[in-house]
């Protein structure tokens, strides 16, 4: 696996975590053990996006910081093999 | 993947419920030129598409799209919300009440349900751009003819908006288009293979 896969599988990993806590913060608002959890898991997700779109591009449209190309449709596709 | 964003792209007000009116725009939701339409047109059509700036407008279009079904839905709710019995009967809105009361359901005016007969992703680029120029004239043409039928400028409002979207977005698709037809190889023959499916 290349490094940007690999870069790309932990981020998914922590997103699926972040989607899956938050439908169950969705019917227990007030967890505080699932809020920490939660808060841990944003801000260890929102330096890996960071540092991906750093080296990789934007995931959405505009998120990456390139200011001098419009870098939203220059990479691959998900769907795109190889 | 979609992240879902907790507001509405263009802000919809309405004071005065108005069920006669909800009988017609429900089919800007779920009808043959609808937002739903739209929406699952130009998301399905991108894995068809050669260029990765035509894919990146068909997701933004289509999830732009998916926005302005919120939109309509919104626009429904509050034309519907609170109406009285008496108001169902008179409105003409009792057929749709008896299986759906004053929930959203994506259907045309005429009480067809929601079918993607009314769309086409036929995995040719060049068909499907067509396709996608005549899709939002004739979305431009519903949100006419709605304007033709409501005075209320907080029902106006927000379907002047989308009317807009319709004419931006077809400008947008154009240019695709254009995109599509300068990366074809044979540019005196551009039907001359489908990039999608033929090898040359």
């Amino acid at each position: 696996m290349n490094e940007k896969d690999e870069l790309l599988k932990k981020l998914q990993g922590i997103e699926f975590a972040m989607v899956d806590l938050g439908l169950y913060l969705d019917s227990h608002p007030g967890c505080r053990d699932a809020l920490a959890y939660y808060k841990n898991l944003k801000a260890e997700h929102d330096t890996l996006k960071a540092g991906f779109e750093e080296r990789f591009g934007s995931l959405t449209a505009g998120s990456g910081g390139n200011t001098d190309y419009w870098d939203w449709t220059a990479t691959p596709w998900p769907w795109e093999k190889g | 993947m979609w992240i879902y964003e907790k507001k509405l792209q263009y802000p919809v007000k309405i004071k005065n419920p108005n069920p006669k009116l909800a009988k017609v725009i429900i089919s800007q939701l779920g009808g043959p030129h609808g937002e739903l339409g739209a929406a699952s047109r130009y998301l399905s059509q991108r894995f068809a598409m050669p260029d990765r700036r035509i894919i990146g407008m068909l997701t933004d279009v289509g999830t732009e799209e998916l926005a302005h079904v919120e939109i309509v839905s919104a626009i429904l709710h509050q034309l519907t919300k609170g109406m009285s019995e008496e108001q169902v009967k008179a409105s003409g809105i009792d057929a749709y009440f008896v299986d759906h009361t004053a929930g959203i359901y994506p259907q045309a005016a005429s009480g067809m349900p929601f079918s993607t007969s009314t769309i086409a992703s036929t995995g040719d680029v060049l068909a499907d751009l067509h396709e996608d120029l005549a899709a939002e004239q004739k979305a431009r043409v519903t949100y006419d003819n709605i304007l033709r039928l409501t005075d209320d400028p907080d029902v106006r409002d927000p379907i002047k908006f989308l009317r807009q979207r319709e004419l931006n977005h077809y400008q947008r698709f154009a240019e695709s288009l254009g995109i599509a037809k300068d990366t074809l190889a044979d540019k005196k023959n551009f039907y001359y293979y489908n990039p999608a499916f033929d090898k040359v």
